[in-house]
């Protein structure tokens, strides 16, 4: 039991060894626990290569915050036991420490560390392909082969998501369907506020701006299921502002959107040319 | 014992009837020149915007000017009615600057209902009127909790919905800020450097009443159909919006104005009126945490009102700042509110960050543990806080070269988040740790704002945060840090240094509970935020997907007990300070801070010499260790 | 100086050099808040223009007269200067350079508004014009609000130049703690409103001349 029948140095060089080797034990059990058990289920998922990447990165990121939030606690809890006043009537005081360089100094250089190396790590892997996120109108993270990606416009507005694609007529669809193992480039804008068009298991998240062309990309994987929801308040009906969307093989992609094509073709002839950004009028403005 | 001793009048001289005495400058005229002021800008507007804008008027059914002008002439009457006016009148007219007669004007509770220049009683002023305000904000996070226990089906309109999800953010954004360093710093920061006062008195009790002001229009957003874009205010949105998004103008307009004043004041004061021996290196920690706060409010608040004006501009006189078909850019708003909104979230961590490290000494009876490194992580913090603003539009599309800097700076900033916790972590060490109700508070500071940090870790990865931008996983992490830091370490603040404040004992055994409740239900409510995060939830949302209502329910509820905890508190405070009043002694935690040798209550003057500072802030572990000298105005009467 | 209410003799008073410390200090911040303040539409002016969203930064003819712009920007700077120069010298000296800085200060803000009601554009034509009337409009506001601050100096001054015998035959060459205040407030604010105008000169040359 450390504290008071010890001289003050060998009472404190145990209590620091006893701190240490609690931490080392915690982290030895916790960070794998963390990793292998937690780590295939972070979000969002393996939908697509974006969001396997941003599971590869919560990982990362999982892993190391364990050790060092676990530090934290284990020298709180240690020190709340081992240093609690067990004599109050004593009226002591505790010891005079006022600072230590070298303890100063080596965390320094440790939290420095740290922090260079999560954000080195998490600016490369942001600048491979973007990380499903959106990129503006000149996007720099482009993945290869970038220029024939297949190019989906996402429209927002209060409070739908509509899609539109240019390569098949400009035809304006309500629904989104995407082929599989597809380089696809999303082109997200709004007619009227901000809105945020956010694919869940695609990984993908886009703010959808008035007047700008915001760019994100994802590279599909298998079929499945996603969910598309506004991530940014966008008014009243925000939260109700949410479809599905499914991956499909391509073929399967390809008679959808041709079946669309035709369904739509009165209404596409009557729309307004496909562009980058749309400025409808009237502006509904305040009073 | 009269905290007036040393120059009130004589038991015997004759105070006037009530009626007679709430004649003049005070609350109570002010309200009335408030409200006349409002119908006078309200009509004024109405001419205005009635001739030449008439088609606005009859398409949107409301008259923004009319609003605007409202508000401001309603605040200038509130403000003249208080008795603002009369000092700048005098000013105006050559005389000399003096604060004579205002001190030994009002004594008793009427003080607290008018314009004062006693530091402390601007201090309680603070702390009841932003307790108010919490406690509204709170009522609204009830009722948030209570919609959203059910995906489907609703108790209040969508519109009522967002309004109270834009009430309860700006409650505790705006007023909020001034939440430690209104009632504390006014109170501390003249003691604890020996001065008897502010630089600016004046302007002291001028920023709690526009803060008040504030408040209230808020509130009455209510009667203009509410606001619909949240704390945030995004433009174009708030251009589409109803009437409500006026008051919301107005509020954060004039939380800046108090915000800027308020900063400004604490600076000039600590950096001009140190007694002798106050120098920089024994400045007490938290006197640096409010200095770095202050120099952020000074700053960052005049962005914001800039950006606000802009925004009333376009609602009224059809500019296009924010208005892409028209020239503007939704982008520049967001920029511009940004960089007010960043070092405003550190307004609200640096107080969390004095407070503790200022109550931590006194409860482990060590010195404060790597004085300088704590200070250089109250700096950096601070200067670090400017720099980082693009984190909250990482997907935003908005210069996405710049990205790698921002998320560069951000990560950096928790280099001196990490020297606070050091400097803790160094000051528990080899303690004998007394577990008070102040000190538990301060232990869970560190629990929680734990959490909030390494979630912050996350969202500074732009990848990690494409998932949880705008989601739940985002208020999880604020509110850890703002509630589970900044929350936490004001109730250890107010359990600490109310007995000084009033006089009066907080009930101990109340106290406990009150903590555990609140620890408890506070991370029952607000861990699983980050799961609801990770699972696709965003913000602001009336409704969700249904396999997410069994975590939505448990929130709910830990949210509700949550609620009572706070009420808890409000019960011992109304107990133990108006009901039990049981006197508390001159320095119930054996600190060896100046605040606590001086005698309780304070007197009007606080010192009777100036202190003369010889020590280290922080003297304990060692024997005979010099206490500051003091002699304490007017002891003994 | 009186800076609390009347202490007892035995109160010891505070140190006199704080006040006017903190006045003169409190001028320095105050550049550094309306710094801040003016920056958010020097950014907007350059963000805009740089995006010309939808080619909507200027809708038609949107160039404010020079002709009118130079002398209101002129007029502010020279008062601030002739204030600026005479704040170091005896007060009987800064009385009528203040007179001279309240005079220009509000011959340019009626300049301003008379401006207004001669420009061929309106608030509505677009990014440019939308910092336009922003910019110019709460500066004019300021510069109001900034001549309170100027007339205390001047009416102070009146005030002191009608004591002056009195004071003289008390005491000789020792300025009092009074005179030290209102030094600083002429101090403080002749330096304020030197970076004011200075601020409205960057808002001729970005808004008239760029």
């Amino acid at each position: 039991m450390s504290g008071y029948g010890r001289t003050q140095d060998a009472s404190s060089r145990h209590d620091a060894r006893n701190v240490t080797l609690l931490w080392l034990l915690a982290s030895a059990i916790m960070t794998p626990i963390v990793v292998f058990v937690f780590g295939p289920h972070l979000p969002p998922g393996h939908g697509s290569n974006e969001a396997a990447g941003q599971v590869m990165d919560n990982t990362v990121l999982l892993a190391t915050a364990t050790p060092i939030a676990l530090g934290v606690l284990v020298f709180i809890a240690y020190s709340l036991w081992a240093f609690r006043e067990r004599e109050p009537h004593l009226q002591a005081d505790g010891a005079a420490l006022r600072g230590n360089s070298s303890v100063q100094f080596w965390w320094i250089v440790a939290t420095t560390t740290v922090a260079l190396s999560l954000s080195g790590y998490g600016i490369t892997r942001l600048l491979e392909t973007g990380a499903g996120g959106g990129q503006g109108p000149e996007p720099i993270a482009l993945p290869p082969h970038a220029s024939s990606a297949l190019q989906v416009q996402v429209i927002a507005q209060q409070w739908q998501f509509t899609y539109r694609w240019p390569s098949f007529g400009g035809v304006e669809t309500r629904e989104i369907e995407l082929p599989a193992h597809t380089l696809i480039e999303f082109n997200v804008t709004s007619l009227d506020v901000i809105h945020s068009f956010w694919a869940y298991q695609l990984g993908v998240k886009a703010d959808a701006n008035p007047g700008i062309n915001n760019i994100a990309y994802v590279t599909t994987r298998g079929p499945l299921a996603f969910e598309v929801r506004c991530a940014e308040l966008c008014g009243v009906w925000h939260g109700y502002m949410y479809n599905g969307g499914q991956v499909v093989p391509r073929a399967a992609f390809a008679s959808w959107i041709a079946r669309e094509r035709l369904r739509y073709a009165p209404a596409t002839r009557n729309l307004t040319p496909y562009s980058k950004t749309y400025f409808p009028e009237p502006q509904r403005r305040a009073g | 014992m009269s905290a007036a001793a040393a120059t009130s009048p004589g038991p015997m001289s004759a105070r006037a009837p009530l009626w007679r005495r709430l004649i003049g400058f005070n609350l109570l005229t002010g309200i009335a020149l408030g409200v006349g002021g409002w119908f006078l800008g309200h009509w004024i507007g109405s001419e205005i915007h009635g001739e030449s804008l008439a088609y606005f008027a009859e398409t949107a059914g409301e008259n923004d000017i009319a609003i605007m002008l409202g508000y401001l002439l309603g605040v200038i009457g509130f403000l003249i009615g208080l008795g603002f006016a009369v000092y700048p009148v005098q000013r105006l007219l050559g005389r000399q600057p003096t604060l004579a007669e205002r001190e030994s004007h009002e004594h008793g509770l009427l003080r607290y209902f008018s314009l004062s220049t006693d530091h402390k009683v601007v201090a309680k002023q603070y702390m009841v009127g932003v307790g108010f305000f919490f406690f509204i904000g709170g009522l609204n996070a009830m009722a948030i909790r209570t919609e959203l226990l059910q995906p489907n089906t609703h108790v209040f309109g969508a519109n009522q919905y967002l309004t109270l999800v834009g009430m309860h953010g700006s409650m505790m954004m705006g007023i909020f800020t001034s939440g430690v360093l209104g009632p504390f710093a006014n109170w501390l920061v003249p003691i604890m450097i020996g001065s008897r006062r502010m630089a600016f008195p004046r302007i002291e009790s001028l920023t709690f009443w526009l803060l008040m002001a504030a408040g209230v229009v808020l509130i009455t957003t209510i009667f203009f159909g509410g606001f619909q874009t949240g704390w945030t205010g995004y433009q174009p949105l708030g251009d589409q919006g109803t009437a409500g998004y006026d008051a919301y103008i107005g509020f954060f307009a004039l939380v800046g104005i108090s915000m800027t004043l308020l900063g400004f004041n604490l600076i000039v004061t600590i950096v001009t009126m140190r007694a002798p021996g106050m120098i920089w290196s024994r400045l007490p920690i938290f006197v640096w945490s409010v200095l770095a706060t202050a120099g952020l409010m000074v700053l960052a608040a005049p962005t914001l009102i800039a950006t606000l004006l802009m925004a009333a501009m376009d609602r009224t006189v059809q500019t296009a700042f924010f208005i892409p078909g028209q020239g503007g850019s939704p982008y520049l708003f967001q920029n511009l509110f940004w960089v007010f909104g960043h070092p405003e979230v550190y307004v609200l961590a640096l107080p969390g960050f004095g407070i503790v490290l200022e109550l931590l000494p006194v409860f482990t009876r060590k010195p404060l543990w790597g004085y300088r490194l704590a200070v250089a992580g109250m700096l950096g913090v601070g200067i670090l806080s400017f720099f980082v603003w693009q984190h909250h539009l990482f997907v935003s599309g908005l210069n996405a070269d710049l990205r790698p800097f921002f998320s560069l700076s951000t990560e950096l900033i928790s280099i001196p988040t990490g020297f606070i916790y050091l400097c803790a972590l160094g000051t528990l060490w080899r303690g004998r740790i007394r577990f008070t109700v102040p000190m538990l508070f301060c232990l869970a500071w560190a629990f929680n704002f734990l959490w909030g940090g390494v979630s912050g870790i996350f969202l500074s990865d732009v990848p990690s945060d494409v998932t949880t931008h705008g989601s739940f996983f985002v208020m999880a992490h604020f509110h850890y840090t703002i509630m589970g830091g900044l929350i936490f370490a004001f109730f250890a603040a107010i359990y600490y240094w109310v007995p000084k404040m009033y006089g009066y004992k907080l009930s101990e055994r109340l106290g406990k509970w009150h903590f555990w409740i609140m620890f408890l239900a506070f991370n029952s409510t607000f861990a699983p935020l980050f799961a609801l995060g990770f699972l696709g939830m965003p913000r602001r949302v009336v409704t969700y997907a249904t396999n997410l209502q069994g975590l939505n329910d448990w929130v709910s509820a830990s949210a509700y007990v949550l609620g009572l905890s706070l009420l808890l508190f409000l019960a011992n405070a109304v107990w133990s300070l108006v009901f039990k009043r049981e006197p508390a002694a001159r320095n119930p935690w054996q600190s060896k801070s100046i605040e606590w040798q001086l005698p309780t209550p304070v007197p009007l003057h606080d010192f009777e010499q100036l202190p003369v500072f010889d020590g280290d802030p922080y003297p304990y572990g060692e024997e005979r260790a010099p206490l500051p000298a003091v002699a304490p105005a007017g002891e003994g009467a | 100086m009186e800076a609390s209410a009347p202490l007892d003799a035995r109160f010891q008073a505070e140190p006199p050099d704080w006040q006017p410390h903190a006045i003169r200090l409190g001028g320095r911040l105050l550049c550094g808040s309306i710094t801040f303040f003016f920056l958010a539409f020097l950014f907007a002016y350059f963000y805009l223009l740089a995006l010309n969203t939808n080619g909507h930064f200027r809708i038609g003819s949107t160039q404010p007269p020079v002709g009118l712009g130079t002398p209101i920007a002129g007029l502010m700077l020279i008062g601030a200067i002739v204030y600026r120069l005479a704040a170091r010298r005896p007060f009987a000296d800064v009385l009528p350079a203040g007179i001279v800085a309240l005079v220009c200060t509000l011959a340019a803000v009626a300049l301003q508004f008379y401006e207004y009601t001669t420009l061929s554009f309106g608030a509505a034509s677009g990014g440019y014009a939308a910092v336009f009337f922003g910019w110019t409009a709460c500066y004019a506001v300021l510069a109001l609000i900034g001549a309170f601050w100027i007339e205390i100096q001047v009416a102070s001054l009146v005030r002191w130049r009608a004591g002056a015998s009195e004071r003289r035959s008390r005491r000789e060459g020792v300025p009092s703690d009074d005179d030290e205040l209102l030094r600083a407030g002429i101090e403080a604010s002749s330096f304020y409103w030197a970076y004011f105008a200075a601020i409205g000169a960057i808002a001729f040359i970005v808004l008239y001349l760029v």
